[in-house]
């Protein structure tokens, strides 16, 4: 049996203010298989941008275990924890999140910078990553000089140069037209169709979340439901 | 990430900020310039003072009437008589080459054609062996002329060139000093400014009883100069010749109404004088690398919060702690150095330029150069360390909800 990429068993993730604890998480415990696509919706507040946060490395657990790949993430120091998130996942943000005085292709090349690839390698490769997101183009125009639909395009393929694992994707239409966003939707349909990326997108709005194969719901701090999406 | 990259993801970030990059360097600069343009003058200066000091011939003792706080001024009580030099001569000749007494006296010196104010020096033939000097052209005084109180003089370049300039042979000429006529048997080699910047080619010799009796009127010794054979045995003469003339005049030591000195220790003061004031250029250069240094801490500080939002991205995408101190180390290194090496050439510049002014050597050290980048280098590394710091301790997650 083929091991899942991601496996949470019973995250809490508890916050400390001062007196007060608050527990963003409470016993979440979810296996993503390679391959999927999946959709985390919940409303504001109901912990879902605090479980991507841990799914994408950037936080750890108060306690519980998270394998990535039946590796213990909660052992990394964080020097291990950030190698992983440029190796082994891809990041995507509502608000592109793209470096603002730096073109297109340096902003891709970044990714490549920190995986230690020669100055030559990186070029070749940040340009054929934008170009299959279609801005073959535009690799010199700053992000100011694009618009929300490319900049988004750019951010994802920055995220995906290193031919990540997963692909994590927090609101990433959030900041865009409905139709604008239904392209990225699509694309990413067709990355994890075509090209078989695990695939995981975090938002508020069921009817996103429903272009996914699998929608996980969660609410208070809890997982209250998992379902198949439309796509499946 | 390989060491050239940081340095390129450096200064990319300091290209993007031109002006705040520049300013920020502006206290390395001109530390660094200060110190190397004070360094090569200084060094000038010393070398000038170290040839000047070799063209008077260092084992040099000179005696004088009147105590130290008086020199330059003519002792009113004790003065050198020809019986004290003849004393030294005598019971220490043994110790040093020979002993010249020279008396001297400021005089306009005038031919048909020309005159010129110069220094008259009465002395005998020994100043010649005393002080090394050579002559160019024709002798020098001589034993014989002495005796005789013959009516000759020796020219030094500077007055043969102002007396009687385009000729080239002025043997057997005739100056007149006052009534007093002479007639030039020899011109002197060129030696050069005295370390005190007197025209050491600026003087006409003559026969001591010629000045004495045809010219000053009197018996009143300005100097006796002496020298040793070693430098070793400077020290040795100055005492006897000390105790000689204290006997003579029945001083008790501490007394003394005369100054023995030698060119060694004047030497030596003036290099005690350098190396002091290199110690104080060394010292505010320090304090102003300080301050540049702070400045460099100042802005990387700032620099770190602005840009905490890229710094979060950055760390999303995969920079470790240590890429993202090291990027904002070698930010902080390169403003430093920049600043450095520009401080290194306006320094050498302001050298140059002081030079051209005052006419003194300038001594550009290689060493000097190395030194000033390697410390601005290391002044950037030591100030810029703690905004690199605190820059990858940041939290990704913090970081990107900033602003």
């Amino acid at each position: 049996m083929i091991r899942p990429i991601i496996e949470l068993e019973n995250i809490d993730k508890i916050y400390q203010t001062g007196p007060v604890q608050v527990a963003a998480l409470r016993g979440v415990s979810l296996t993503i298989e390679a391959g999927e696509f999946v959709a985390i919706v919940g409303a504001s507040g109901s912990g879902k941008s605090t479980l991507m946060n841990i799914l994408g490395c950037l936080d750890r657990p108060t306690s519980g275990v998270y394998r990535f790949d039946g590796r213990d993430v909660s052992r990394l120091n964080r020097t291990e924890l950030a190698q992983l998130r440029n190796r082994k996942l891809g990041f995507v943000f509502q608000g592109f999140n793209l470096l603002k005085r730096h073109s297109a292709i340096e902003n891709v090349e970044l990714a490549l910078l920190y995986a230690g690839v020669p100055a030559g390698q990186r070029r070749s490769r940040a340009l054929e990553m934008l170009q299959r997101v279609g801005l073959g183009e535009r690799v010199h125009h700053l992000p100011n000089e694009l618009s929300g639909g490319q900049q988004q395009r750019v951010a994802i393929a920055r995220a995906l140069v290193n031919r990540p694992q997963v692909l994590l994707a927090d609101e990433p239409t959030g900041n865009l037209d409905s139709r604008t966003g239904e392209e990225i939707l699509t694309e990413f349909q067709r990355l994890n169709q075509q090209m078989k990326q695990t695939l995981i997108l975090v938002t508020h709005d069921p009817t996103i979340g429903r272009w996914a194969r699998r929608v996980v719901t969660v609410r208070d701090g809890a997982i209250a439901g998992d379902v198949p999406g439309k796509a499946a | 990430m390989t060491f050239l990259s940081a340095i390129r993801v450096a200064l990319d970030a300091l290209f993007i900020h031109k002006g705040r990059s520049i300013l920020t360097s502006l206290g390395i600069v001109i530390g660094i310039s200060a110190v190397i343009a004070m360094v090569s003058a200084g060094e000038g200066a010393r070398l000038l003072l170290e040839d000047r000091l070799s063209s008077l011939g260092t084992n040099l003792i000179l005696v004088r009437a009147g105590t130290r706080s008086q020199q330059g001024m003519v002792a009113d009580f004790a003065p050198l008589t020809g019986a004290d030099a003849r004393a030294i001569r005598d019971r220490l000749g043994h110790e040093l080459t020979a002993v010249a007494e020279t008396q001297m006296a400021q005089r306009l010196v005038s031919t048909p054609t020309a005159h010129h104010g110069t220094s008259i020096v009465g002395v005998t033939h020994e100043l010649l062996l005393v002080r090394g000097w050579k002559m160019q052209n024709g002798r020098f005084i001589s034993s014989a002329d002495v005796k005789k109180m013959a009516d000759v003089c020796a020219l030094g370049t500077t007055v043969k060139a102002r007396l009687f300039p385009h000729q080239d042979n002025v043997l057997g000429q005739t100056l007149r000093i006052g009534s007093l006529n002479l007639r030039v048997i020899g011109v002197m080699e060129s030696k050069g400014h005295s370390p005190v910047g007197a025209d050491q080619d600026d003087q006409v010799f003559m026969p001591l009883t010629t000045f004495q009796r045809k010219l000053a009127g009197e018996e009143r010794l300005s100097l006796i100069l002496t020298s040793t054979r070693t430098q070793a045995e400077i020290e040795k003469a100055k005492e006897d010749i000390t105790q000689l003339l204290r006997q003579r005049r029945h001083l008790k030591p501490g007394n003394e109404t005369f100054d023995v000195s030698s060119v060694y220790e004047i030497a030596n003061l003036a290099r005690i004088v350098t190396t002091v004031l290199q110690l104080l250029v060394g010292i505010v250069a320090g304090i102003s690398l300080v301050v540049g240094g702070i400045g460099i801490m100042n802005i990387m500080l700032v620099s770190v919060t602005e840009r905490t939002r890229e710094i979060g991205i950055r760390m999303a995408i995969g920079a470790t702690p240590a890429n993202v101190l090291t990027q904002f180390l070698m930010e902080a290194l390169a403003l430093s150095l920049a600043g450095g090496l520009l401080g290194v050439a306006l320094g050498l510049a302001t050298a140059l330029g002081l030079a051209r002014l005052t006419g003194w050597p300038i001594v550009i050290s290689p060493l000097a150069i190395v030194l000033a980048s390697g410390v601005s280098g290391a002044v950037g590394v030591f100030f810029g360390y703690y905004p690199a710091w605190k820059a990858s301790r940041l939290d990704p997650i913090q970081a990107l909800r900033h602003e």
